[in-house]
């Protein structure tokens, strides 16, 4: 890889507005330096879940899902050691004390059959947790990252931190994408009730429910009102 | 909410106790907290860059300063030419008078909140809107790169001058933060805020001198 790629990656991020294009862009740019799979999370403390703190989801199809369910954070030495540092770190340089458990081998045992097998984090500052983390993954057993493609791949970190933080909806209410009746009918939708038993407990009609979910998941782009709330909470508009 | 002195060679005089607190909070801060430079015997961290060239903005609260900024023009020795130039392999070393170097900027322990409504953020509105009052472009110069998603959080636009690096130990980058009423506008939205933070006492001395020669020179 060479400088000017990182750049051109920079000034691409001016122009992102959404997480799906950014997280596309920034895998197919650290590709060159040998990583397939990324995740940018907030770093969960104290059995704090994982879930709702993730802002790009660049992991294999059910390694997310995996890792989740088996609450895999509390135990990794890769997660772990993001929240003890300030400093981007190669996963094979956890201390052992971190790595060395055996739950964590565990982790990163079940990580290989999904090709993930080194890789590289970088920890920075979340206005929402307790710091972030970019974390690089590769199916090669070791990273060999050259000093400069340290460097590379630490700037294009910083850029989709930077990114990501400039999507957050912290300024004021009111110009939202979601209206409060749109954020309530989420809410209920997270719950686990059905559109029926929404309109019962809000006083609504059926159809003005499904109107407002229907708002809701043009309002960013989804297919399913499922994928409407875990948008709404990633970009904590509601919190279930 | 702080208020944001705007101290300079003029008008030092009036702020010699607040001045003389903001050295010692700096010692605190760069000397014991950050390890960057040695310790003073006098308890007052002072650098080759705190010359007649640089203007302070003091972040005053209850009475006490509790943040800061040093800003000077880039088109005077600044701690990029003189320390840092080999980290802008991309743009090269900035040398614009409306260009300011932005450094030498701490909050206070009881102060650091992680909110986005912090201090800190307080500082920022302060910086851009002296920065937009002067006629600057651009603020920045080396950082660290950790803190760098706070500018994306503000919703403002850095250009870096070259890739980010690890000197002793630490990750720094130089970055310019694009100076302009939008950039106002966001960190005002985020801080609730209408009014200005700044305050003006005594002579006050324009940033961007070569305009002001200009603007002598067209009348």
């Amino acid at each position: 890889m060479i400088d000017s790629d990182v750049f051109d990656f920079v000034e691409r991020c001016r122009k992102h507005t959404a997480t799906g294009p950014l997280l596309c862009d920034l895998l197919g740019t650290v590709t060159k330096l040998g990583f397939e799979h990324l995740i940018l999370s907030g770093v969960p403390l104290g059995g704090q879940k994982l879930a709702p703190m993730v802002e790009l989801n660049g992991w294999p199809e059910g390694w997310f899902e995996r890792y989740v369910e088996a609450e895999h954070a509390a135990v990794d030495g890769v997660c772990i050691y993001s929240a003890k540092t300030l400093k981007p770190f190669l996963w094979s340089d956890v201390p052992a004390r971190w790595s060395g458990t055996e739950a964590s081998r565990r982790v990163a045992g079940e990580a290989t059959e999904f090709g993930i097998w080194s890789g590289f984090a970088v920890p920075m500052l979340s206005v929402h947790h307790w710091q972030s983390v970019l974390s690089f993954a590769s199916s090669q057993k070791t990273c060999n990252l050259s000093a400069r493609q340290q460097v590379q791949l630490v700037t294009m970190a910083v850029y989709a931190g930077m990114t990501i933080q400039s999507f957050s909806n912290d300024a004021g209410d009111g110009e939202g994408p979601l209206t409060d009746r749109e954020k309530e009918v989420l809410l209920w939708a997270a719950a686990g009730k059905t559109s029926s038993e929404t309109s019962q407990i809000l006083g609504l009609t059926e159809r003005t429910v499904k109107w407002h979910a229907t708002r809701a998941r043009e309002a960013f782009g989804v297919a399913t009102t499922t994928q409407a709330v875990v948008e709404a909470v990633r970009r904590r508009l509601i919190h279930p | 909410m702080i208020t944001a002195h705007v101290v300079n060679a003029q008008n030092r005089h009036l702020y010699e106790n607040e001045f003389d607190e903001f050295l010692r909070r700096r010692h605190d801060f760069f000397v014991h907290q950050k390890r960057w430079r040695p310790p003073s015997p006098d308890g007052r961290e002072l650098d080759q860059f705190d010359t007649d060239a640089a203007t302070y903005l003091l972040g005053m609260e209850e009475g006490r300063v509790v943040t800061s900024a040093r800003l000077i023009p880039t088109s005077e020795p600044h701690m990029v030419s003189e320390v840092f130039p080999h980290m802008c392999e991309k743009s090269g070393v900035p040398r614009r008078p409306d260009w300011a170097e932005w450094t030498r900027t701490f909050v206070v322990p009881e102060k650091r909140s992680t909110g986005l409504r912090g201090t800190l953020t307080q500082l920022c509105c302060a910086v851009m809107e002296y920065a937009l009052d002067e006629g600057l472009s651009a603020v920045g110069g080396v950082q660290e790169t950790y803190f760098m998603p706070h500018h994306g959080a503000l919703k403002w636009h850095a250009k870096p001058l070259g890739m980010a690096r690890e000197e002793n130990g630490e990750w720094y980058i130089v970055a310019y933060i694009e100076v302009n009423e939008a950039a106002l506008a966001s960190v005002r939205k985020i801080l609730g805020l209408d009014r200005s933070l700044l305050v003006r006492r005594g002579i006050q001395l324009p940033f961007v001198k070569v305009n002001r020669h200009l603007a002598e020179v067209a009348r």
